[in-house]
């Protein structure tokens, strides 16, 4: 499978034997809007596989992680999913990624290595892969940016009521003052879903059973549904867009509601910690990689995100924080639209 | 049944039971414990060689037992995290426990920890305790940091008024090899585990020093066997920290970095620059975060959610500046020294110990 992230990126998957069928499926779920028939010269090349513990030169960190020079192998888990992962071209301009699975980590692939994975290669072409909400009306994007459940998936049901298309539920592209879509799927759980609501009507029995099952194991299997953009709002999807106002949303307990402007600076530091805390897990691969390979041309990753946000968001300069009740993040969406026509 | 005696004992509880610590006169530390877990706390020995009998005004006092947080007016992150200014609160499950915490006073005078959390097995009835302590150590680091000292990860020795801080990732033999030191060449104990660093300057900060002293006295090597350790818990609760402090030196002049890496090629010796030097000591700092204890069922230290949350909250407060702060301080404290990189095999032998002793001799 190949997929063309906007002509900026191209990344391909091979998947060496049929039972890692699901991984698969999952990954053309959540990128299919990107497949393509062939790419030249991916940066990100993905094998789903065996992965074998390696036998060249490496040191050990942490008596887990195996780090060579330009390479790291590990074997990680998280609750009842686990799998093993190698990285190499860290420090290079493609890089390759080999994982084997178990039948648990499907559904992780993608949010916990890919997308990082992606955005670690967006981020050392000087791009920059945001974590928030995109959306947009006539070529002019308004973007919520906020840590999980803070309602940027909510906000889309009411965005696309009111006319806009998507960018993106979960991330963005930043491009030097422009904005480009990365429709991964949209995560679906029962309280990002508006009551009565004429989309996703085909994944609400799902998602009430999977409600039923969080209720029942007292939070601890979460699970997650997804729907593709496309297929969750037909016609949708946007492709491009200039960047129009950025709402950094903060849900508050209580009923406190606020929309003030913010400095750019406070805005990309918020914006930094929200990156980090989306891929944290993929951080610490690259922490063990860094703690190895201390003179990486990663080793300032995270200014490094701080810089590129800052320079590829220049030129907006409608930077808002938003102070939202969290328990009706249905109506985030209609403030911020109703703030924009009025500005 | 646990949970429910733990529950009873819960409401019960009147007497507290206090501890205080005061490291090297920078940090002033107070628990309070309730009294059912102060039995658990006897057993956690992880600061006791700077116990005190009183401190007053203790710069971080950390309240263990049931306690009620007011959210009002707090901004939430990833339904976990709450934060208002100077206030942090989080809490979370999982099949073996529940906890929560919260850090008020954050950028007062004193920093109010409380702590909770309720087991619903017996094996993790421990949970309370490792709690705390995973919560503390960044907490110690931070409060040092606004001192000016740097609480690495990493073990120290000191011979002669010199002192050389050792460090490497967990499985990097740094207690063996600091056992080692102490038992040969007669170097001075400050550390296996923390290293407390000024410019030019290094205190002690032996964690577990009861364990580390009966393992150097009647052990061979770190690692324990099931046998052992039961006569480890027997002396644990038989003896009180006495003559173990004579091993310990409390502060040297800092000479040398040394940091030991485990790896498959043979014994070499490479110097470091201040700056590979430093980012090495600064992913030794962010990985500290992965490495928690199986029981809270955590696969990431809840310290560094709060430290993301808080810092999206307030960009300008001076928590925001944390790790260009750390790393300032590190740059000025590795100028000029020494750094060594040691390249030592996968399995800890003679032959690791007489390579390092000889790196430390020249």
């Amino acid at each position: 499978m190949n997929f063309n992230i906007h002509d900026l990126l191209g990344f391909s998957v091979t998947a060496e034997r049929s039972i890692y069928c699901r991984v698969v499926d999952r990954l053309r779920l959540e990128y299919g809007d990107f497949l393509d028939k062939q790419v030249n010269a991916p940066r990100v090349h993905i094998t789903i596989g065996p992965v074998e513990k390696p036998s060249r030169c490496y040191q050990t960190v942490d008596q887990k992680y195996l780090v060579g020079e330009d390479w790291l192998y590990c074997r990680d888990s998280y609750k009842v999913a686990n799998w093993k992962v190698w990285f190499s071209g860290i420090d290079s301009e493609a890089m390759q990624m080999r994982v084997e699975p178990n039948f648990f980590a499907s559904d992780l692939i993608p949010p916990f290595l890919v997308t990082p994975l992606i955005g670690l290669q967006l981020l050392k072409m000087g791009y920059c892969l945001g974590h928030a909400a995109g959306m947009s009306k006539d070529g002019q994007a308004v973007l919520l940016t906020g840590f999980g459940g803070s309602g940027k998936t909510s906000s889309l049901f009411t965005a696309i009521d009111r006319g806009f298309g998507i960018l993106g539920d979960d991330h963005v592209i930043l491009c030097r003052g422009r904005v480009l879509s990365f429709p991964t799927a949209v995560s679906l759980f029962k309280y990002n879903i508006p009551a009565g609501s004429k989309w996703v009507q085909r994944w609400k029995r799902e998602v009430e059973l999977k409600e039923l099952i969080r209720r029942i194991t007292l939070n601890y299997v979460h699970l997650v549904t997804k729907a593709s953009v496309e297929e969750a709002f037909p016609g949708s999807v946007i492709r491009d867009s200039s960047v129009n106002a950025v709402y950094l949303i903060a849900p508050s307990v209580g009923n406190h509601l606020s929309i003030s402007e913010i400095e750019r600076s406070e805005l990309v530091e918020a914006w930094t910690q929200n990156i980090l805390s989306d891929s944290i897990h993929f951080f610490k691969y690259l922490c063990a990689y860094l703690y190895v390979n201390p003179s990486s041309m990663l080793s300032d990753f995270i200014d490094r995100i701080r810089n590129q946000l800052k320079a590829n968001l220049d030129g907006c300069n409608n930077l808002f924080k938003i102070v939202f009740p969290r328990d009706s993040v249905h109506g985030l969406f209609d403030v911020v639209h109703d703030h924009e026509l009025s500005r | 049944m646990w949970f429910m005696i733990m529950n009873s004992v819960d409401s019960a509880s009147a007497r507290k039971v206090v501890k205080d610590f005061d490291i090297h006169g920078l940090v002033k530390l107070r628990l309070e414990w309730d009294f059912y877990r102060a039995i658990l706390e006897d057993l956690d020995l992880k600061l006791n060689y700077f116990r005190v009998a009183e401190v007053d005004r203790p710069d971080i006092l950390v309240s263990i037992g049931p306690f009620k947080p007011t959210l009002e007016g707090c901004e939430a992150y990833d339904g976990k995290y709450f934060v208002r200014k100077d206030f942090v609160y989080c809490t979370d499950r999982n099949f073996q426990c529940r906890w929560e915490f919260q850090l008020s006073g954050l950028s007062g005078s004193q920093l109010v920890m409380n702590v909770h959390a309720s087991s619903y097995n017996a094996r993790a009835a421990l949970a309370p305790n490792l709690l705390v302590h995973t919560l503390l150590m960044p907490l110690l680091e931070w409060e040092f940091l606004k001192r000016g000292f740097l609480l690495l990860h990493s073990a120290a020795v000191s011979k002669d008024g010199q002192a050389y801080i050792i460090a490497g990732r967990g499985g990097a033999f740094k207690t063996s090899v600091v056992m080692d030191l102490v038992r040969r060449e007669g170097y001075g104990y400050m550390s296996d585990e923390r290293a407390l660093v000024a410019p030019h300057l290094v205190f002690s900060f032996p964690t577990h020093l009861q364990i580390f002293a009966y393992c150097l006295s009647k052990l061979s090597s770190e690692y324990i066997s099931p046998f052992d350790k039961l006569r480890l818990l027997a002396y644990l609760l038989a003896n009180r920290l006495g003559k173990e402090r004579e091993i310990v030196v409390d502060s040297s002049q800092l000479v040398g970095i040394a940091y030991l890496s485990p790896s498959t090629e043979p014994f070499q010796l490479r110097r470091l620059d201040v700056e590979a030097a430093a980012s090495k000591m600064m992913a030794n700092a962010f990985l500290d975060n992965f490495e928690m204890p199986k029981i809270v069922g955590l696969g990431m230290s809840p310290i560094l959610g709060c430290l993301m949350a808080y810092v999206a909250a307030f960009p300008k407060s001076r928590i925001a500046n944390i790790r260009s702060e750390f790393m300032s301080r590190l740059r000025q404290t590795l100028t000029g020294l020494p750094i060594y990189e040691m390249t030592i095999p996968l399995t800890y032998g003679a032959d690791t110990a007489r390579f390092v002793r000889e790196v430390l001799t020249q």
